[in-house]
């Protein structure tokens, strides 16, 4: 087992910066998940990582070693690929002992190490049969029994799950933890959706542009999003904005139409922010009322989706469309006039220029 | 018209063009064995014999027999002709691998500029290639004809390998190095046997090229008996006024005999092949 240190890497195809100096560190032991849109460099981190990449600057670390130049194949990570890459002229025995052959071990210990793995993997009855007579999730399932099969140090998943339909990646979602965390091997999982990289990880790391946005327990990142990227990118359905003023004298934030007191935690907000704050809340930290209240803020209906256990409400404020989720009873007509309680503790304030989180005081 | 006609024209129009083009194909064949069927010497008989009234195998009797020894012929034609696929195959699949996979600059052009290499007419590098081989010491030697013939079919070798190469997805290279194996490894047990269509098409090309080969082995034998491939050894065959076409006829029979098993063997694998192609670099 080992550590995975990554230093001041960058990583540029011809003009386009894929990676701009990214330092980050990938605990021991732990389920690290790289998240962020396509081209946000997460792939290129992870195979530079591998060594199927080369850095154009910055140095990789393993358990404390350097290994920048050491060559893939010598480095003891397995990989999981999007695709699964299993050798299609290959039995799926035979793709299973491919990583034992490469290290010549001996007959015997292949045959039990396979099918020890493949049992544990239930795919030990489809071990005589060859990749194209197997489901999408046996595949999968393969895929991961030939990275598992000779113990390696760090395991690399480059978006496993995405090519199978929306049960089964639930399911194999669930699976993959537990495996990663009954083996113990340190692991660098990339994915572009949000919810795997929010259920999987123990620790979050959200880029973008080639950039670390913010790294950090899921938790953490989802309650302190440290800017409106990491805030709508985190969390389904998205953060809503609203663009305001700040009044200094009535301490609130305003819209057209729109007044918000200022939460307590922010204190006083300076001068500076007078003309332009971003007030974020998430869609759950909402209350829909049918009377107005303290703090409250005016909104209407402009459709209603019933998911079955809750409703999503879309909502204009202040000239904007915002979602809220409400209880399943809770029938709303378009157009109807309502109420919006924010959950104080919840609502988020960021600077309109930088797009950053601003600092509780 | 109804569709249902429209139908039965097309497919007799097919069937009419395939029968055509078979006739035309295969008509100078059945005369060459119609010939080598003939006692020698009655090639020439009037009125045309269209099946020889009395069937003769003199003429094998005769090329197989010590004054002519095709079969000599036909083991250096096949000891030519593997070598030369074996070796090319090796190689060309080498050049085409990185020609396919690696990123470098002019790679469509040094795949292009080794097509101009294969396009030139023998007779324009055949002064050159005496000269090369004479300074190797390999005239009259086999080797002396199985190294410009490898050169001859690296070109188209590399052609279709390359296409069938780009067509292998990236992934499987990665994953064969994450599991623990050299590029050459992975080359060696992942890519060339998902390449095996591929491979036996390319072969069959240059086994046919290099057995078929006349100018440079006729050079290149510099009249040693010994080394004579089949298309000299016939040549051989006209000797002062002994020239005796069913001699020739059975000659080119037996050579035949091999290309034509070769193909059975493989049409399969070899229309497969062929048939990879339209692929982007």
């Amino acid at each position: 087992m080992a550590e995975v240190r990554v230093e001041n890497l960058t990583k540029k195809f011809g003009n386009v910066v894929a990676l701009d100096h990214v330092s980050l560190t990938f605990e021991d032991q732990e389920l690290t998940v790289l998240v962020g849109p396509s081209g946000c460099g997460k792939t290129t981190l992870l195979r530079i990582v591998a060594g199927l990449e080369e850095s154009t600057e910055g140095y990789v670390y393993m358990g404390g070693k350097e290994i920048s130049n050491v060559q893939p194949w010598n480095r003891n990570m397995a990989m999981v690929f999007q695709n699964y890459a299993l050798y299609p002229h290959m039995t799926v025995f035979d793709n299973m002992a491919f990583p034992l052959r490469a290290r010549k071990m001996r007959k015997e210990y292949i045959l039990k190490q396979v099918q020890q793995t493949a049992q544990s993997l239930g795919v030990d009855q489809l071990l005589r049969r060859k990749p194209r007579e197997l489901s999408g999730g046996q595949m999968q399932r393969v895929a991961v029994g030939r990275a598992t099969v000779r113990q390696p140090e760090v395991f690399l998943m480059d978006e496993p799950l995405s090519n199978l339909d929306a049960k089964l990646r639930v399911e194999m979602r669930a699976e993959l933890k537990r495996l990663q965390k009954d083996l113990g091997v340190t692991t660098i999982y990339v994915t572009h959706d949000q919810a795997e990289a929010m259920t999987m990880a123990d620790k979050l790391v959200v880029m973008r542009d080639g950039k670390i946005q913010q790294e950090g327990a899921p938790e953490e990142v989802y309650a302190k999003p440290r800017n409106t990227f990491v805030a709508s990118f985190i969390g389904s359905p998205a953060m809503n904005f609203i663009k305001c003023t700040y009044n200094v004298e009535r301490r609130a934030l305003e819209a057209p139409s729109f007044q918000y007191p200022l939460p307590e935690r922010y204190g006083a907000l300076g001068h500076s922010h007078q003309d332009g704050v971003i007030l974020g809340v998430r869609p759950e930290k909402i209350r829909v009322l049918l009377t107005s209240g303290e703090r409250s803020v005016r909104a209407r209906v402009y459709v209603s989706e019933p998911l079955g256990k809750e409703n999503l409400l879309t909502l204009e404020v202040a000239g904007t469309l915002v979602k809220a989720i409400t209880a399943p009873e809770c029938r709303l007509s378009i157009g109807q006039d309502v109420w919006l309680d924010f959950d104080e503790e919840s609502v988020h304030l960021f600077d309109v220029d930088t797009t950053e989180a601003i600092s509780v005081a | 018209m109804s569709k249902a006609w429209r139908q039965r024209i097309h497919v007799l129009t097919s069937v009419f063009l395939v029968l055509l083009i078979g006739v035309f194909t295969m008509t100078p064949l059945y005369w060459i064995v119609n010939t080598s069927l003939k006692e020698p010497g009655t090639e020439f008989r009037i009125p045309l014999e269209y099946w020889p009234a009395k069937v003769s195998l003199q003429a094998y009797r005769d090329v197989l027999g010590p004054n002519f020894r095709i079969q000599d012929a036909i083991r250096n034609s096949v000891i030519v002709s593997s070598s030369v696929t074996v070796a090319s195959l090796f190689f060309g699949s080498l050049a085409a691998y990185t020609i396919a996979r690696l990123r470098f600059k002019y790679k469509i052009q040094s795949l292009m500029f080794m097509q101009v290499a294969g396009m030139m007419p023998a007779i324009i590098t055949i002064a050159p290639t005496f000269v090369l081989i004479r300074s190797l010491g390999l005239l009259g030697k086999l080797p002396g004809l199985i190294l410009p013939n490898i050169a001859y079919c690296i070109p188209v070798v590399s052609w279709l390998m390359a296409a069938y190469f780009a067509a292998l997805p990236f992934e499987l290279e990665d994953a064969g190095k994450m599991d623990g194996y050299t590029p050459f490894g992975v080359f060696w047990r992942v890519i060339m046997p998902l390449a095996t269509p591929g491979l036996f098409s390319a072969g069959v090309i240059a086994f046919l090229g290099s057995w078929g080969e006349f100018m440079l082995a006729l050079t290149i034998g510099m009249g040693v008996r010994t080394m004579q491939t089949v298309p000299v050894a016939i040549l051989g065959f006209s000797r002062n006024f002994d020239l005796q076409w069913a001699w020739v006829s059975a000659g080119v029979v037996m050579s035949l005999a091999p290309i034509i098993l070769l193909v059975v063997v493989f049409q399969r694998w070899v229309i497969r092949g062929l048939t990879a192609g339209a692929i982007k670099y």
